[in-house]
């Protein structure tokens, strides 16, 4: 069992228009659609990982009607929810993906406030959950009110019970997750080029920096850069990998980075070798940007698209 | 025959032996439900709280003494002997011995169990493990799918 933490969740509006311009009133027609789903990192990685075929709880702070259908979504894909309800509104995060001039604009809305006592309730609650799983998973922000000891304060009660914890996450948090160690540190690059106070872009910035991390943290055995998916790079305790996907049609970037760390978690839970997980995480990525929607809706695509991601060994 | 696996609302919401009384209103507030699934520190299920549990805490004994001959409960004083329990402990109020189903019973078990106690919710348990919930308007919105 897996557990997926999401303490910022949201409800994520897209909209796939044909032609948008800012300055313009857009009614929907034919041909466009209106998505309104569950999302939110941590949430969308669960959508991913039960379409993958494991089963997942997931937890974090939710709140009113939107909480409640956040939760009934996830319900509906067999996704066991165990939210801590808060008081006030869910965020809703909008995303408006152009298909005639190939854009795509996100606006991610604040979260709610959480107080100290819901933030100790949700301890309390998440060492009850840490009984019945083999793996956690911390992805997305930190709400209003819950500052980055948290990150520590989970990775840590997960390590006492020998569960391994990976984590997708912004750059800003990488300091704290230094000290927390988790197993897996993929930073959340997209529109950040700095990382521990260094700039980091390009190839051999990401190996360095992904060694850096391994350096500083012993309990972390893998860093992951995904953020370019022409170019995905990977510091392993034994080896780091540049990974390439050939011939990219790229349909959709939203949800690339949650359908990647699945497709990681997936395959790392199957016990396959180094290469074998990274060429399946990349082939998840693929397979979720040459869709339209946010996460992988057809699995088997990802069996066909495996041969088409290359993995080198460098350094 | 239908399985209460099928019906079943997978959420685990729950709240600690510990929790204290007013985490577990405000629980039942936010979440919309009237009984609330109490677990262990190790997340073994234990039992459940209803609104009757805390409400029949909630009212002092005198007013039980004399609430069957001419006695109006008053609000006020429900209130006031309710907000001297909201540190106590959730196990406090637990019904230990809460009906519940696991995934293989049949949903007509399920039904006679919420008949018979005029209940709502019954928590489903694998082992000693919540994995979900089933409800009466679940069961009952059977005969409408």
């Amino acid at each position: 069992m897996i557990l997926t933490v999401t303490l910022n969740p949201a409800i994520d509006k897209i909209l796939y228009l044909k032609d948008f311009h800012l300055h313009k009133l857009h009614r929907l027609e034919d041909g466009d659609m209106s998505l309104i789903s569950p999302g939110g990192k941590g949430v969308n990685i669960a959508l991913n990982l039960k379409r993958l075929g494991n089963e997942v709880i997931t937890s974090g702070f939710v709140s009113g009607n939107a909480g409640h259908m956040l939760c009934d979504a996830l319900q509906q894909e067999g996704i066991t929810t165990s939210f801590i309800f808060t008081p006030g509104f869910t965020r809703t995060n909008l995303a408006i993906l152009d298909r005639n001039n190939e854009t795509l604009t996100e606006i991610n809305d604040f979260g709610e406030h959480i107080g100290q006592d819901d933030i100790d309730f949700f301890l309390e609650h998440f060492e009850t959950l840490l009984n019945r799983i083999d793996l956690l998973i911390f992805a997305g922000s930190l709400p209003f009110g819950v500052n980055e000891e948290i990150l520590k304060a989970m990775v840590e009660m997960a390590r006492t019970k020998s569960i391994k914890t990976m984590v997708h996450a912004l750059p800003k948090y990488t300091q704290s997750l230094l000290e927390a160690s988790p197993f897996l540190i993929v930073p959340d690059m997209r529109s950040h080029y700095k990382l521990l106070g260094n700039p980091v872009d390009g190839i051999d910035q990401y190996l360095e920096t992904g060694k850096k991390i391994l350096e500083q943290s012993p309990f972390t055995e893998w860093a992951i850069f995904i953020n370019r998916i022409e170019n995905v790079v990977a510091v392993s305790r034994h080896q780091s990998y540049v990974i390439r996907p050939k011939n990219l049609k790229i349909v959709n970037m939203l949800g690339y980075g949650d359908a990647y760390f699945a497709g990681f978690v997936h395959a790392y839970l199957q016990n396959w070798p180094e290469i074998t997980i990274l060429q399946y995480a990349s082939a998840c990525g693929l397979t979720n940007v040459e869709d339209l929607y946010k996460e992988i809706r057809d699995a088997q695509a990802i069996e066909n698209n495996l041969y088409r991601i290359e993995v080198e060994e460098v350094g | 025959m239908k399985l209460v696996r099928d019906f079943i609302i997978k959420d685990i919401s729950s709240v600690t032996e510990n929790s204290p009384v007013r985490r577990v209103i405000k629980n039942m507030r936010l979440h919309r439900v009237s009984i609330m699934p109490v677990v262990n520190k190790l997340g073994e299920y234990i039992g459940c709280i209803s609104e009757e549990d805390i409400l029949e805490a909630a009212v002092p004994d005198y007013m039980k003494k004399i609430y069957n001959t001419s006695f109006m409960a008053n609000i006020d004083q429900i209130i006031a002997h309710l907000t001297q329990i909201l540190d106590d402990k959730a196990i406090a109020l637990t019904d230990v011995n809460y009906p519940y189903v696991t995934p293989d019973d049949s949903l007509e078990y399920a039904a006679d169990i919420l008949y018979r106690t005029k209940g709502n919710m019954l928590p489903v348990l694998e082992s000693k493990k919540l994995v979900g919930l089933i409800t009466l308007i679940q069961i009952l919105s059977v005969s409408i799918e």
